[in-house]
C-alpha cells in the first residue's frame, strides 16, 4: 500500500479522481478559484512595480513628468498597499486553495465559501485603491492617524481583511475533515504551514480589526472626533509585524516542501520544519513594540520585553537555514560533488523556479542581519525611520516572499493550467536580474540609512544641507538598481502573460513535493497540533501586550482629530 | 525527535548567537543608558501651543547645568527652527505636535524619537562633538514632510 | 525508512562550512553597528 504521505518511491502525488470530476488540476473548479486569488496577486505586483521605478527614479531627483509631491506620496501609498496587503494576500490565498487541494488530496470543503471570500475581498481592495488612486488616502499602507484618509480606504482595507478570514475559515475546515477522515497519519508538511499561516493571521488581524471597527472607520464616518494615535499605532503594530509571517510561513511552506523536490533532493528534515511552524505561529504576534520603539507613552520596560521576543523569533529561520541547505547539500551531492562547497555549483542553477528560491534564501540571509540590528532596541534610534528600513524590507518582503512567489508562479502556473512556461528565457534570467538589482537597490538604501537619510521623503535635499549631499550621491544607484528590478518584474509579467495565453496545452506536470529524510512525525503527537500552540500564541499575545494597552486605556489621554495634508 | 548531530551543532551555535544579541542589548540600556525615548506623558493636542509646558520654546539652561529644549513639530517646521546646545553637557529634549506624528531625527546622533500629538516625547543625551547637526521630520506627515527640518548647533565651551 | 540521510552516512558538513562562515559575518555586522556607530554617539536617557 502506498503511504500517503509518502506518495510513492517518486514523491509523485496522484491527487485523485476523489470527487472532481477532472483527474488533474487543469480545469477543475478549486484551479479556477486559485487562479483568481493569484490573478489578482500579480495584477496587483505588475501595477505596484511601475509605481516603485517611478518612485526609484523620483528619489534621486530625476526630472520626471508628473513629477511632484502629491503624486509622490500617492504612490508610497498605492505601491506599499498593493505590495504588502494585496499581492501578498491574494498570493497566500492561492497557494492554499493549491496546498489544501493537493496535499490533503480531498476537495476543497466549502469552495463557494472561498469564492466568496475573493470577491469580498476583491471589492474591499478595489475600494481602497480607487480612492488611493484619486488623491484621498495619501497616508501609507500604515495609515497612522491622525492623517485621515476618504471613510472608504479603511472599509475597503477591513473588507479585504473580512475576505481572507473567509478563506481562513475554508482552510480550516478543509484540514478538519481531511483529520476526521485520516485520523492516523500527520498533516501533510505543506497543510501544516498552511495552518500555521492561517493561525498568525487571525491573531494578527484581530488587532487591525480593532484598530479599523473602534477607532478608524467611526471616526473617518464623523462618530468620533478624536483618536489617540499611540492606540491606533500599538493596534496596527499587533498586526504589522506578523504580516511579515503570514508572508514569510508561506514562503517557507514553498521552501520546505517544493524546492527539496525540484532540486533533486530530500528535505533534510520534516520535524524540525513543523517545529519551526509552531515557533512562529507562537511568536510573530508578541513583539509588535520594535516597530515603536521611538514611540512616547509605551515605557522602555515592555519595549524591552518585547525586544527579547523578537530576539527568539530569529531562532526558527535559523534552523530553517540549516534544514535547507542541508536539503540542497544532498541534491547536490548526488549529482557526485564530494568537496565542501563544490555541491553549490551542481544545482540546478538554470531553473528558473530553483534559481528564484535558492537567491531568495540568499538574500534574506542579509535581511536577517538587518532585522537583527533593528530589533536591539536602542540601537533602533541609528536606523528608524531611515532608508536603511526600506533597504531592509525589500530583502525580506520583497526578496524573500516576491522573488519566491514569482518562482513558485513558474511551478504552479503549467500544472495549473496544462499549459508550459512560455520565453523561458525571460524565466530563467528573472530571479538574476532581481538579485542583482535588489543588492544593489538594498545596500545602497542601509548606507544612506546609516548617513540619516530619512524615508519616505519627495526630495532629501534638505536645502543643500552636507548631510544632505553626502547621501544624495548614492541615491542615482539606488534608482539603477530600481529600473533593474523593474526590468526583471516586466520579465516576470511577460512570461505570466504568455504563457496564459498560450492555447496549446500539453500534459501537466503533476505536483509533488519533497521526500522526508528520516520520515515524519507521528499523527496527533505535540508536533501535530494546531488547538494547543494557538491558545499558547494567544497567551504570549496577552502576556506582550495586556499590560501595555491597559496602561495607555487608563491613562489620561487626549485624541487627535483627522487632518488630511494631501 | 532525531536531530542530525550538526543540525543540533549549529542549533546551540544559534542560540548562542541570539543569546549574545540579547544580553549585549541588555547591558548597553544599563550600563550605559542604550534606550529608545520612551516618555510616558499626555497633552491636549488643541491647546498644546499654549500649554504652560510649550509656551516658552527653545533653550533653556537648568540650574543643575543642564539643558532643556522645548520644541514644537507641526506641518511643516520645527519651531525652533535652529537650536544651540553646549557640548559635553546633558541636554534634554521636549517635543509634541499640535497636528500629525512627526519624526524628529538628529542626524549623526542616537536622538530619533516620534513625537505623537497627544503626548509629549522626552530623551536626554549629550553631544559629544561640536558641530551643525541636521535634525529632519522622518514620519510622513503630509506633502511638505520633506521640507521639515532644523538644526542643531552645538557649541564647544560654556 | 533509511534513518540516515543518503550521503553515504556523511553529515552535511558543507551546510554546517557555509552557516559558520554566516554566524562569524551576521555577529561581525551587528558588532559592528554596535560598537562603531550606536554607542560612540553616547547614551539615551529614555
Amino acid at each position: 500500500m502506498i503511504d500517503r504521505y509518502d506518495a510513492s518511491a517518486t514523491g509523485v502525488i496522484d491527487i485523485g479522481a476523489a470527487t472532481d470530476k477532472s483527474p488533474s488540476a487543469v480545469g477543475a473548479s478549486w484551479t479556477k478559484l486559485a487562479l483568481a486569488n493569484f490573478g489578482v496577486a500579480i495584477t496587483a505586483f505588475g501595477i505596484a512595480a511601475t509605481i516603485a521605478v517611478m518612485q526609484a527614479m523620483s528619489r534621486a531627483n530625476a526630472d520626471l513628468p508628473f513629477r511632484s509631491p502629491r503624486i509622490f506620496y500617492l504612490s508610497v501609498t498605492a505601491h506599499g498597499f498593493l505590495m504588502a496587503l494585496v499581492f501578498t494576500t491574494f498570493f497566500v490565498m492561492g497557494l492554499g486553495y493549491v496546498f489544501a487541494r493537493v496535499s490533503l488530496r480531498r476537495p476543497i470543503e466549502g469552495e463557494r465559501l472561498g469564492w466568496m471570500g475573493f470577491w469580498v475581498a476583491l471589492a474591499g481592495t478595489l475600494m481602497a485603491v480607487a480612492v488611493i488612486l484619486a488623491g484621498k488616502a495619501s497616508v501609507l499602507y500604515t495609515f497612522y492617524p491622525p492623517l485621515e484618509a476618504h471613510p472608504l480606504f479603511y472599509i475597503g482595507t477591513t473588507l479585504l481583511v473580512v475576505g481572507s478570514w473567509i478563506w481562513c475559515f475554508v482552510m480550516v475546515q478543509s484540514y478538519r475533515a481531511w483529520r476526521r477522515e485520516t485520523p492516523s497519519k500527520p498533516v501533510p508538511l505543506p497543510m501544516h504551514g498552511i495552518m500555521a499561516s492561517v493561525i498568525v493571521w487571525v491573531l494578527a488581524t484581530l488587532g487591525v480589526a480593532a484598530e479599523m471597527i473602534f477607532l478608524l472607520i467611526p471616526w473617518s464616518l464623523g462618530f468620533r472626533e478624536t483618536v489617540d494615535p499611540v492606540l491606533a499605532r500599538t493596534l496596527f503594530w499587533w498586526f504589522g509585524h506578523p504580516l511579515v509571517y503570514f508572508w514569510l510561513v508561506p514562503a517557507y511552506t514553498l521552501w520546505y516542501t517544493v524546492l527539496p523536490k525540484e532540486a533533486g533532493g530530500k528535505l533534510f528534515s520534516d520535524p524540525l520544519a513543523r517545529l519551526v511552524f509552531i515557533l512562529f505561529v507562537l511568536f510573530s504576534t508578541p513583539v509588535g513594540l520594535h516597530h515603536q520603539f521611538t514611540d512616547p507613552g509605551i515605557t522602555a520596560g515592555w519595549k524591552l520585553i518585547h525586544t527579547m521576543n523578537t530576539y527568539v523569533i530569529l531562532f526558527p529561520s535559523f534552523i530553517t537555514a540549516f534544514t535547507l541547505i542541508a536539503s540542497l547539500e544532498i541534491a547536490g551531492r548526488a549529482r557526485g560533488a564530494t568537496g565542501l562547497f563544490n555541491w553549490v555549483a551542481r544545482l540546478p542553477w538554470r531553473e528558473p523556479f530553483f534559481a528564484s528560491i535558492a537567491l531568495a534564501m540568499l538574500i534574506f540571509s542579509l535581511g536577517g542581519i538587518g532585522g537583527a540590528i533593528n530589533a536591539a532596541y536602542g540601537m533602533n534610534a541609528v536606523i528608524h525611520n531611515t532608508a536603511w528600513v526600506q533597504g531592509h524590507f525589500h530583502l525580506t518582503a520583497g526578496t524573500a516572499t516576491g522573488l519566491t512567489f514569482m518562482g513558485a508562479t513558474y511551478w504552479l502556473l503549467p500544472r495549473l493550467t496544462g499549459k508550459p512556461l512560455r520565453l523561458p528565457a525571460f524565466a530563467a534570467v528573472q530571479p538574476y536580474l532581481w538579485f542583482v538589482g535588489m543588492l544593489m537597490f538594498s545596500i545602497v538604501n542601509h548606507a544612506t540609512g546609516l548617513m540619516g537619510m530619512p524615508r519616505r521623503v519627495f526630495d532629501a535635499s534638505y536645502g543643500g544641507h552636507p548631510a544632505a549631499e553626502s547621501w544624495l550621491a548614492w541615491t542615482g544607484l539606488s534608482a539603477i538598481g530600481g529600473v533593474i528590478l523593474f526590468a526583471s518584474a516586466m520579465c516576470f509579467v511577460a512570461v505570466v502573460v504568455a504563457t496564459i495565453t498560450n492555447r496549446r496545452g500539453g500534459d501537466a506536470p503533476a505536483f509533488a513535493f519533497a521526500e522526508p529524510v528520516g520520515g515524519t512525525i507521528r499523527a496527533g503527537t505535540i508536533l501535530d497540533r494546531f488547538g494547543f500552540w494557538t491558545i499558547a500564541a494567544v497567551v504570549m499575545i496577552v502576556l506582550a501586550y495586556a499590560y501595555p494597552i491597559f496602561d495607555l486605556l487608563r491613562m489620561e489621554r487626549f485624541g487627535a482629530p483627522g487632518l488630511s495634508p494631501f | 525527535m532525531h536531530v542530525d548531530p550538526y543540525e543540533k551543532f549549529w542549533m546551540f551555535a544559534a542560540a548562542g548567537l541570539i543569546v549574545l544579541f540579547a544580553s549585549s542589548v541588555v547591558y548597553g540600556a544599563f550600563s550605559y543608558a542604550g534606550h529608545p525615548p520612551s516618555h510616558v506623558e499626555t497633552i491636549d493636542p488643541s491647546t498644546a501651543r499654549t500649554d504652560p509646558r510649550f509656551a516658552e520654546l527653545g533653550v533653556v539652561e537648568k540650574p543643575d547645568g543642564s539643558v532643556e529644549v522645548v520644541v514644537l513639530a507641526q506641518m511643516f517646521s520645527f519651531m525652533p527652527g535652529e537650536i544651540r546646545v553646549p557640548a559635553g553637557r546633558p541636554v534634554t529634549f521636549r517635543v509634541t505636535s499640535p497636528d500629525v506624528i512627526h519624526g524628529f531625527q538628529i542626524v549623526a546622533s542616537n536622538g530619533n524619537a516620534t513625537i505623537v500629538p497627544g503626548y509629549v516625547s522626552q530623551f536626554t543625551t549629550t553631544f559629544a562633538k561640536p558641530g551643525e547637526y541636521l535634525i529632519v521630520c522622518n514620519e510622513y506627515c503630509g506633502l511638505g514632510h520633506h521640507l521639515m527640518s532644523g538644526r542643531l548647533i552645538v557649541e564647544e565651551g560654556a | 525508512m533509511n534513518q540516515r540521510e543518503p550521503t553515504n552516512g556523511d553529515h552535511p558538513r558543507g551546510t554546517l562550512a557555509i552557516l559558520a562562515i554566516y554566524g562569524v559575518l551576521f555577529a561581525a555586522a551587528w558588532m559592528a553597528v554596535y560598537f562603531l556607530i550606536y554607542a560612540p554617539r553616547g547614551g539615551v536617557h529614555p
